[in-house]
């Protein structure tokens, strides 16, 4: 058991911190249908990391980090700017296009870099039980600063994920709170991806705001289910992922795909019972 | 000017062009392209003035994945020689190039295709009994790194030789005067290296992957374990257990991990947790700024080894 705590404790704190703050980004997420954003936030935080590559700068200095927070701020520019009022392209298609394009560009820099192609990749695989003790302290101010911010506008956010049309119509400048939602969840996820990977991340991100979709209707109820199942997940996959000594970023990410059947088969039976109790 | 003339003008410009190409040229060169940065060193140690020679991967580059690119095409579908690895190693990329190269002087097979490992008279962890995936990403024909044992390196140099003056029998004395310079050379670099690793002689370390074996298997060290448990596939939780209490247990001061390894950021956080020295090591001619042969990657990984060995005591 002494073990399975020195292994297990700081990838386990880490997932729940996942689950915390993910959670609650995944129901304005699906709210607002811009599913892939996550993906398309991480790959423009690696180009940005390749490009300062190219500049030589060392993998783990500062100026590295700056580079990929300078583009994943640029891409929350993009991102909020592409919103318009009159959908003629709908964002998915646009979060799709920022995706593919860095992803194409982050192989064009690499080849030009002269080293460390390996590790800009790496930032997207992400290492979940090797996160160390700083690196837990760091997600967990980042985390908190986040969420602070987030409870303090979650008044217009809330109605801007929920009702857009709405938001306008009161004459919210939803351009600037668009913006500002969208930098914080770049850089959440741009922390969470190069611990996680992008696999976790978009997992914590979606699955728990799928089910709790499913089953409640309030903002505040969705958010807490999504909170209970992601920490369910996230603990019952790291305790499976130890004792079959799966690899444990996988093993998370299937377990998640298979609460979502489970969900749904639940969903299904209860529709059914209610349909035939009446007959 | 009618146009007939300026058209008789501008063909001859070409012809004069053309003639004035062959003429640099002299007698033509044969064209080898290897698929590693190391059997484009071989080569060129043997051929000397008489091939051009060129290599598809880098020394930075991981030899197992390859991007493709436009070059790499162009330059098979001029080659009159393919020296590759076996073994597997290059199958995620270099069929496919072969093929669209329409290249019929180095089709499997054909008398310009050369496979580097048929020189090998020992390859190591060949798998017995059945391979499937579940095992990783692992080689059915054996440990494919065996180019990081110098003295395969120099059998290589010697299948290459009666490759060139098959292919070439008008050189084939060059061939072997090279050959017999480069062996030489080679014999003396082998019999110094072992004299410095001497003091690495059964030292444990743990490798990222599966890439040392026929380095530790010349040397005398001690491969105690892998970071990749299966090649390819990330370590699970008790895995990474036993990885840190087999270096804290058996005082294991060195993780070895190629340039081109992915996530290397896993070895970074063993070594860290663990207080053992991650060294990061050129695994193939060019894999530095320096390495600029086949034998100064050897000159270069034993100085490093050593060094780390002095710096842990």
């Amino acid at each position: 058991m002494t073990q399975f705590f020195a292994v297990m404790l700081v990838p386990i704190i880490a997932c729940l911190l996942l689950a915390g703050i993910h959670g609650y980004l995944g129901i304005h997420i699906v709210s607002r249908q811009v599913i892939f954003i996550d993906l398309a936030m991480a790959q423009i935080a690696a180009l940005g990391a390749a490009v300062a590559m190219l500049f030589h700068f060392e993998f783990n200095s500062n100026a590295t980090y700056f580079f990929s927070l300078a583009f994943t701020l640029f891409g929350a520019l993009i991102l909020s700017g592409t919103h318009f009022k009159d959908s003629r392209i709908p964002q998915e298609a646009v979060i799709g296009v920022v995706y593919v394009v860095s992803a194409a560009a982050v192989i064009l820099v690499l080849d030009k870099a002269p080293h460390g192609g390996e590790m800009v990749k790496d930032l997207l695989a992400g290492r979940i039980l090797w996160i160390s003790k700083t690196e837990i302290l760091t997600e967990l101010i980042v985390y908190s600063l986040a969420g602070i911010i987030l409870a303090l506008a979650s008044s217009r956010i809330h109605l801007l994920s929920q009702n857009r049309g709405l938001a306008i119509a009161k004459g919210m400048k939803v351009f600037w709170w668009d913006l500002l939602f969208y930098c914080l969840f770049g850089i959440v996820v741009t922390i969470s991806v190069r611990l996680a990977g992008v696999l976790l991340v978009f997992s914590f991100l979606v699955v728990p705001a799928l089910i709790s979709f499913l089953f409640v209707d309030s903002f505040k109820n969705r958010i807490l289910l999504a909170w209970l199942i992601g920490g369910a997940v996230a603990l019952i996959s790291c305790i499976w992922s130890f004792f079959t000594d799966w690899p444990t970023g996988a093993t998370v990410v299937v377990t998640f795909g298979c609460s979502l059947i489970l969900a749904g088969a639940i969903f299904w039976m209860l529709n059914n019972l209610k349909t035939r109790a009446p007959g | 000017m009618s146009f007939k003339k300026i058209f008789g003008i501008l063909l001859a410009g070409v012809f004069v062009i053309g003639a004035e190409f062959s003429a640099v040229a002299g007698p033509k060169k044969l064209n080898v392209v290897a698929s590693l940065p190391d059997l484009a060193s071989l080569a060129r140690a043997v051929g000397g003035d008489h091939i051009n020679v060129s290599s598809v991967a880098l020394g930075v580059q991981d030899p197992h994945y390859l991007e493709a690119k436009p070059s790499y095409e162009i330059n098979l579908s001029k080659a009159d020689l393919l020296i590759y690895n076996g073994l597997s190693l290059e199958i995620g990329w270099l069929p496919l190039l072969v093929q669209d190269s329409r290249n019929p002087r180095i089709i499997s097979g054909a008398k310009g295709s050369l496979c580097a490992s048929t020189a090998l008279d020992r390859i190591l962890e060949k798998p017995t009994g059945e391979v499937d995936r579940s095992m990783g990403d692992i080689h059915p024909e054996g440990n494919p790194h065996y180019l990081l044992d110098p003295r395969n390196g120099l059998k290589i140099a010697a299948l290459i030789r009666d490759k060139l003056s098959e292919l070439d029998p008008s050189n084939a004395g060059d061939y072997s005067k090279n050959y017999a310079q480069f062996e030489t050379m080679m014999n003396e670099k082998i019999k110094q290296w072992e004299s410095q690793a001497a003091a690495l002689k059964g030292m444990k370390v743990i490798t990222y992957h599966k890439e040392w074996e026929y380095f530790a298997d010349w040397l005398g060290l001690n491969i105690a374990g892998n970071v990749e448990e299966k090649p390819g596939i990330p370590p699970g939780p008790q895995h990474k257990q036993w990885l840190i209490d087999k270096i804290k247990n058996d005082r294991i001061k060195i993780i070895i991990a190629a340039n081109y390894d992915p996530s290397i950021s896993t070895a970074e956080r063993l070594a860290s947790e663990t207080g053992a020295t991650l060294l990061i090591l050129p695994a193939a001619t060019g894999g530095e700024p320096g390495i600029n042969d086949y034998p100064q990657l050897f000159d270069y990984i034993i100085s490093k080894l050593l060094q780390a060995q002095g710096g842990g005591k």
